[in-house]
């Protein structure tokens, strides 16, 4: 981990670490995407520096960091976990790791 | 603050906003049976806002019409009664949802899951051949109002909800039971109720996560069902946690479909979210 000043934040970076303001209010959770509005609240609340993952500032010269495809797929499989018995939600799991895989990919 | 009875609570919250005279007068109008699209028009006519909107979604992809419709009468005759309600009232409430960030949560999540899950549920009653589609896309915009009220009315209580949410890896109904007495659906319910919206809107409300209680309505609330558990494993927008929301048997049963229907629903969404983005400018 190591701390990036807000304005060096790029859209596909993730927050690792919360955020929390001078009064020690949260700003936002760990693992938040990086956006616009994220800086500005960022800067609003007068947050100088926030916690990013290593890799991801080296991803960041090379464009997004984006999750990869084995990465959705296990996400999306542990969370319908619980209910893989079902048939529906076994086929929803399969259909949500197609529908998101697709989206990552536009 | 924990909430004992959460009608006393709608009624009491400071700085809710009523619905304008003109949906009322707009609402009497509707149901009385003597009424002409002309009658309707010259109500809707007084709000150039709410006009403007009305047109806007009526020559959207919304409804996909091929000709231009210049007028609110138009529109009345073409969509009907019944339609025409429902956008009237999804252009009034839509404004509830702006608004900013709670406990590192942002509203527009919320807004997002509520248009995904009204989007899909429009094309799964479009599918069951219903014809009150534009009341069950209503019915999935404001299945989740009670967290908007959470949100905007008990902030404090909000965070301290997601906060949990967090912690424990629960689903938010179970954090919002502990944090604030009761959880989103009653209070969406009784909103609702107060509001004297459609049966089906207050129903869904009431039991989109466990549409067996249910008694009537139960297809526009299964539909509403379905479509959230879809929007949810879609990781559209968010209804407060990233759990995944289990399809019930008997809903799923209800709705008589089979496993090749959630594979044409599946690959209708992106279209079905295209269909409504018309919702999003109304936001502004």
């Amino acid at each position: 981990m190591k701390t990036v000043r807000i304005n060096e934040l790029r859209p596909g970076m993730k927050v690792v670490k919360e955020v929390k303001d001078a009064q020690g209010m949260l700003v936002c959770p760990a693992d938040t995407p990086v956006s616009e509005r994220l800086k500005e609240l960022c800067l609003r609340r007068g947050v100088e520096e926030v916690w990013i993952a290593e890799e991801q500032d080296a991803a960041e010269t090379r464009g997004t960091v984006r999750e990869t495809p084995e990465q959705i797929r296990k996400r999306v499989r542990e969370k319908f976990a619980p209910y893989m018995e079902d048939p529906v939600m076994a086929r929803l799991c399969e259909l949500a790791q197609e529908y998101l895989l697709r989206r990552e990919e536009m | 603050m924990k909430i004992r009875n959460p009608r006393e609570f709608v009624r009491d919250i400071e700085g809710l906003p009523t619905l304008p005279n003109l949906y009322t007068r707009f609402r009497q109008k509707i149901y009385d049976p003597k009424s002409s699209a002309n009658d309707i028009a010259e109500i809707i006519s007084a709000d150039q806002a709410i006009v403007s909107n009305i047109l806007k979604i009526a020559n959207s992809a919304f409804y996909g019409f091929s000709r231009r419709i210049s007028s609110v009468t138009h529109a009345i005759v073409i969509i009907g009664f019944n339609g025409i309600h429902h956008i009237v009232l999804n252009t009034t409430v839509v404004k509830m949802f702006s608004g900013q960030t709670q406990g590192g949560f942002d509203l527009s999540r919320i807004w997002e899951h509520s248009l995904g899950t009204a989007a899909i549920a429009k094309y799964i009653a479009k599918k069951k051949e219903q014809k009150n589609f534009e009341e069950v896309f209503t019915a999935g915009l404001l299945h989740d109002i009670g967290k908007v009220i959470v949100f905007k009315y008990l902030p404090d209580e909000f965070r301290a909800v997601m906060e949990r949410v967090r912690e424990e890896n629960i689903p938010i109904k179970e954090a919002e039971a502990r944090e604030v007495g009761v959880d989103h659906t009653e209070i969406g319910k009784c909103l609702l109720e107060e509001w004297k919206f459609p049966e089906s809107l207050v129903r869904a409300a009431a039991y989109h996560d466990n549409p067996v209680l249910a008694k009537e309505k139960k297809t526009e609330v299964s539909i509403v069902h379905l479509a959230n558990v879809i929007t949810r494993a879609f990781e559209i927008g968010s209804g407060g946690d990233d759990l995944i929301s289990p399809c019930n048997e008997d809903a799923w049963n209800h709705l008589g479909f089979a496993l090749e229907d959630l594979d044409d629903i599946a690959a209708h969404v992106d279209e079905a979210l295209r269909e409504c983005a018309v919702f999003k400018d109304l936001m502004g």
